[in-house]
């Protein structure tokens, strides 16, 4: 078969935040790309409002059984089989049905070990760049996928050019919260998104519909990279997208050059690829997955890890939630009427993102994200039962839903922190779970360190003052979720830094021990951040390419025959 | 092949959403173009026990009845994966509403008076039924999670009749509404920021 002895320029292993820019940077750079990922090829009609198979399902990621992940969580002994940690599988990854609230990292991401001297128990360490040099890359990543937001407004936060979309227009009780906050000595500002407030590069502007999270846009408006970034990826003529293909192990020659890549394609027939370069880009779990899968006699314990480090120091995000219950018709008294239904609140606030005043022994929080709840009615409904510890069903429920939708205004805050690295957060393979193609599955372990807890508590803590200030004061304001994890945002399984002894990746992302391998999904961070990480994954990847395509620009790497 | 790599396969084959093929103009209804509706399937339950199903149904959730709510569920457990982990449950499930209900009143639930379907219910809320195997309070979860569900879920999958439960909450989950953004541009309302 002719695709036996296929050969490409590069190879990128997934279609997502860390795999599309880069895919898009070299095809216009001039390199033959072929993706392979995973999933499913969506497009826009595939993206309904039906919310038992959009997101109660198996629309983004497939069942437990044929795709499992396991998990031990602190102490326990036994992992046990979970969908959590996949973000999403298919044609642009998890950028597809993310809510797209976009944040920067900020420059004392950069220096955490320096900044703290070090903190017990957390194998905290410098990024071996900064923020100066990452920044030049989130303009471009914003231009690029269209970013809406206003500068100027979060006194935290480096940026020197403007957004290339002004801001959404936020739901009118945004100005409850800004009071609120004001009030309490805060700096809100609005929460820059990746959905389009104006038509831009040939997509329509958002229709406010609410639909985001957990949906793909059927407008195209908001900005994964599917949108916007894969489109004109395949119009260069030199990006191919394989759906339903999974990337089943990475080949090195006698040099510890990479050779190509071996997947499963869409019928599960075993095909090999030839690459000069291969960019890895499966999300932080999957990608230390694949390199250990990738094991060979010369390399034992998998690719890349002569150090023993690929899967350590995972790191996930903190979480914590509150919830504001507000009376409708007192909202409309004080606000007027008008825009009730628009669908974003679109505040945030950054005051604990470094705080030495907070009171824990770290001053690294996170960020406040304010939102109103999403209007997925099974999802509310379930939510009330859950918070009644399902005591509530039967005509209460009802009246329940009837009060909801007709009375009530929810107001959320969701808090995303520093989730610390520690020796008991790392990524392997199971021993005994398998996925569908009978490949060990990636087992997760989590331990959470105290510290990174408390701080969380503190910000949640902060977040229940701001929604306790609002005027008309809410009926009720309770915390919904404290010192947890969420597993959508996961980041630092090979990290990047100048010490072969201490890191997987180099500066530039390339393995240190395998020539022209690259990892460009969240892996290569060596700590989390204290925001969700997409831009400066979208931003990562388009660096990292560049140094790629400069090297084919050198000659350095070899072009193949086309 | 579940419905999922299915759809994998059929994509990747046919190469759809390449590029060009982004539509111009946005399909209000979206859902027209929805994944096929699920097949039927045969009920994993029989007539005894969707009788009872359907009674507590109907107690959790008041209108499941009208709302095509059992017949969600029954279609629902028919398939891939419900009807390996969960319809094995609820079938038992619906044994031990009719035991219970036989033991206190000697009848079968579906015949029992609201306040009496309650108080079982609740049992199985608060945990307190025992019997082998069975977990009492996992399944009123599920119960509960399927009856929403089939209440305000998109009726394609043959719940929420008539949008009935659109129209309750007076919310229709699927509408696009591009006035919207004109009555925000036209009355040229100034921004907070
Ligand atoms: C509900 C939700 C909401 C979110 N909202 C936000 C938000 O508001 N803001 C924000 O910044 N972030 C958000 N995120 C997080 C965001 O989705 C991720 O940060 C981002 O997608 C990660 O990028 P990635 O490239 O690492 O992985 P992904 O985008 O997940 O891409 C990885 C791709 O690789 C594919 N793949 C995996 N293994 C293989 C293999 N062996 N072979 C081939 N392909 C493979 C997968 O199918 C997947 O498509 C959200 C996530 C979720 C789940």
């Amino acid at each position: 078969m002719a695709r036996e002895r296929e050969s490409v320029d590069v190879v990128v292993i997934g279609s997502g935040a860390g795999g599309a820019p880069a895919a898009l940077t070299l095809a216009e750079a001039g390199a033959r790309v072929l993706i392979l990922e995973k999933g499913p090829y969506y497009s826009l009609g595939d993206f309904t409002h039906d919310e038992v198979s959009i997101c109660r399902r198996d629309f983004w990621v497939p069942w437990e059984h044929l795709d499992p992940h396991t998990i031990r969580k602190g102490a326990e002994p036994e992992a046990r089989v979970t969908r959590e940690g996949w973000v999403s599988q298919c044609v642009g990854g998890g950028t597809v049905h993310m809510s797209g609230f976009f944040y920067r990292l900020h420059a004392e991401d950069f220096r955490l070990a320096t900044l703290t001297g070090g903190l017990d128990g957390a194998e905290l360490a410098d990024w071996p760049i900064d923020l100066a040099e990452l920044e030049p890359f989130y303009d471009l990543a914003e231009v690029r996928v269209g970013v809406s937001g206003q500068a100027g407004l979060n006194p935290f936060e480096v940026r020197k050019r403007p957004f290339p979309l002004p801001p959404l227009h936020p739901h009118p009780a945004a100005a409850l919260v800004d009071e609120a906050a004001r009030g309490l000595g805060l700096t809100p500002f609005p929460t820059a998104r990746a959905v389009l407030s104006r038509s831009y590069g040939g997509r329509p502007p958002c229709n406010y519909c609410g639909f985001c999270g957990e949906y793909g846009c059927e407008n195209g408006s908001k900005s994964s990279v599917l949108a916007s970034l894969l489109p004109p990826a395949e119009a260069s003529g030199r990006c191919e997208i394989r759906a339903g293909c999974m990337a089943s192990r990475i080949e090195v020659d006698g040099q510890d050059r990479v050779q190509g890549v071996v997947y499963l394609d869409a019928q599960g027939v075993e095909r090999r690829v030839q690459a000069r370069v291969v960019v890895l880009a499966a999300s932080a779990i999957e990608s230390a997955r694949l390199l250990l899968l990738s094991a060979d006699g010369r390399h034992p314990h998998g690719l890349a890890n002569g150090t023993g480090l690929v899967g350590k120091h995972l790191t996930l995000s903190t979480f914590g939630k509150g919830t504001a219950i507000l009376d409708r018709a007192q909202v409309a008294a004080r606000l007027g009427a008008d825009h009730m239904d628009l669908p974003f609140l679109q505040r945030s606030l950054q005051d604990d993102y470094w705080n030495p005043r907070l009171g824990a022994a770290l001053p690294k929080g996170g960020t406040h994200n304010f939102l109103l709840h999403h209007p997925n009615p099974i999802n509310a409904g379930v939510r009330m039962a859950m918070d009644a510890k399902w005591t509530l069903w039967g005509q209460p429920l009802k009246e329940a839903l009837r009060r909801y939708f007709h009375d009530e205004l929810w107001i959320e805050f969701e808090v995303f922190g520093e989730f610390l690295p520690v020796p008991g957060s790392f990524v392997d393979l199971d021993p005994r779970a398998k996925d569908r193609w009978g490949l060990p599955a990636a087992r997760i372990s989590v331990a959470h360190h105290p510290v990174a807890d408390d701080v969380n508590r503190l910000m949640v803590r902060r977040g229940l003052d701001v929604l306790e200030a609002m005027q008309p004061r809410p009926v009720k304001v309770y915390p919904w979720a404290w010192a947890n994890t969420t597993y959508h945002l996961q980041h630092g399984t090979c990290r990047f830094g100048d010490d072969p002894g201490r890191s997987v990746l180099d500066r530039d992302c390339q393995a240190h021990e395998v020539r022209n391998l690259y990892v460009t999904d969240a892996s290569f961070m060596p700590t989390s951040g204290g925001c969700p990480a997409t831009p400066t994954i979208l931003a990562n990847s388009f660096r990292v390419a560049s140094k790629i395509a400069e090297r084919f620009r050198r000659g350095e790497i070899a072009r193949g025959q086309v | 092949m579940n419905r999922f790599s299915r759809r994998a396969w059929i994509c990747g084959l046919l190469g759809l959403g390449a590029a060009g093929l982004w539509p111009r103009r946005v399909r209000p209804q979206g859902h027209a173009r929805a994944p096929a509706p699920l097949a039927p399937g045969r009920s994993p339950f029989d007539a005894r026990q969707r009788r009872a199903l359907a009674a507590a149904c109907e107690r959790v959730l008041p209108g499941a009845g009208e709302a095509g709510v059992p017949g969600y569920l029954d279609r629902q457990l028919a398939r891939e994966p419900f009807s390996r982990f969960l319809a094995p449950t609820f079938g038992r499930a619906a044994e031990l509403l009719d035991s219970q209900a036989r033991e206190a009143h000697g009848q079968v639930f579906a015949e029992l008076p609201a306040e009496a379907q309650d108080a079982i219910l609740g049992r199985f809320q608060a945990g307190a039924v025992q019997a082998q195997g069975f977990q009492a309070r996992p399944f009123f979860e599920h119960l509960v999670r399927f009856c929403l569900e089939g209440f305000l879920g998109d009726p394609r999958h043959g719940g929420n009749r008539a949008e009935v439960g659109w129209r309750f909450i007076g919310h229709h989950p699927c509408w696009w509404s591009p006035r919207r953004i004109d009555s925000l541009t036209r009355r040229g309302r100034a921004l907070p920021y």
